[in-house]
């Protein structure tokens, strides 16, 4: 019997039970009349997903980095320790007579002379001495 | 194995948003996923703890920048996602200084990608920092679009013009953008992940999950590629 004619050819005769397993839920699709089924492209994508997964191994432990020079760079853009518990509260008992500096600078460079006298725990004053300090000229 | 950083420096971006829908997703591919929540708000904390989606995904709040590294180094999953605060901090340095990949949500607004170009400059001088101890080091980092009209809509001009400035610049941007979606803003209302909404009108929840997959497999095929 005659189900399907394929062009050119009217003595073909197809076979026309096509079973296509829908991997998903187990059913079996039949096409009587020899119709393609195309393949559950749902699944297919998330089988491709999951093989792809397969090739990350588990992180593991990072060399260690250096936090001083991490937090130099970042501070040049403005990151900043933003946490509570950082406030400064040192206090210095003058040994000599004081006169003020107000200086006024970019935000960056501020940010990063406050990030630097914090990291290390130092008055504004200490920070300049020891500028000056390791200053060679 | 990548530590993926997200991050910008401006609130609202679309980092939580980013960093869960991705995270998720690739947690119910059968990935072992963790999420850093680095963000003060710990709006993913919030979810896992207080919601009721049966996701493997693990997520860890409290994250300090003096803890990050031993949070980072006890670690042992496939993907580990560091969501990061809208603030530029020593917190946020650290963990863009740690990530193997660094994701920039960004939406079509001037401050947005003001505040996005300081996290792209902050992402290539800890590249260069790094490489003073490894010369091999790379910090890659990728640009994703955020709430950006769904397929069909208009695009606006700003988003055109922005998109066209990123490319000029050399920046990397993901192709696929994350749109403004009902179901995006419900994962967070039902802290459901978006599989789990398949039960209430949340919109078009299949082009929502098709988005993520779309943003995710591009994620997985970078990933990839770097190694």
């Amino acid at each position: 019997m005659q189900l399907f004619s394929m062009p050119g050819n009217s003595k073909h005769v197809a076979c026309c039970y096509n079973v296509v397993v829908n991997s998903n839920a187990g059913e079996a699709l039949m096409s009587k009349f020899g119709l393609d089924m195309e393949p559950d492209s749902t699944n297919t994508a998330k089988s491709d997903m999951a093989s792809r997964l397969a090739s990350f191994p588990p992180s593991s432990p990072k060399t260690a980095i250096d936090l001083v020079a991490v937090d130099a760079a970042g501070a040049t853009h403005g990151f900043i320790s933003r946490e509570v518990g950082n406030s400064r509260k040192r206090r210095v008992v003058p040994s000599e007579p004081k006169r003020q500096l107000s200086i006024m600078m970019p935000v960056s460079k501020y940010d990063r002379f406050v990030a630097y006298a914090d990291r290390h725990r130092l008055t504004y004053e200490e920070t300049i001495s020891r500028f000056m300090d390791r200053a060679t000229d | 194995m990548p530590i993926i950083a997200v991050s910008n420096p401006k609130g609202g971006a679309g980092k939580s948003t980013t960093t869960l829908l991705l995270a998720t997703y690739l947690a119910e591919q059968g990935a072992s996923v963790c999420v850093l929540d680095a963000d003060p708000n710990q709006p993913i904390l919030d979810w896992k703890s207080n919601g009721g989606s049966t996701t493997k995904l693990e997520v860890i709040g409290g994250v300090k920048e003096s803890t990050i590294m031993e949070v980072l180094d006890g670690l042992n999953h496939q993907f580990v996602f560091i969501d990061l605060e809208g603030t530029a901090s020593v917190l946020v340095s650290r963990s863009i200084a740690m990530a193997d990949f660094v994701i920039v949500p960004l939406q079509a607004s001037a401050v947005d990608v003001r505040q996005a170009a300081k996290a792209i400059r902050a992402i290539r001088d800890e590249e260069k920092v790094a490489q003073r101890s490894n010369p091999s080091r790379r910090i890659p980092y990728k640009v994703v679009m955020t709430r950006t009209p769904a397929p069909g809509a208009p695009v606006s001009s700003v988003q055109r013009q922005l998109e066209s400035e990123i490319t000029a610049a050399g920046i990397n941007r993901f192709k696929t953008s994350l749109a403004e979606r009902l179901a995006y803003k419900a994962v967070f209302v039902e802290r459901l992940s978006l599989p789990e909404l398949k039960d209430m009108k949340v919109g078009n929840l299949q082009a929502a999950q098709d988005n993520v997959h779309d943003l995710a497999s591009e994620l997985i095929e970078t990933l990839q590629a770097l190694n």
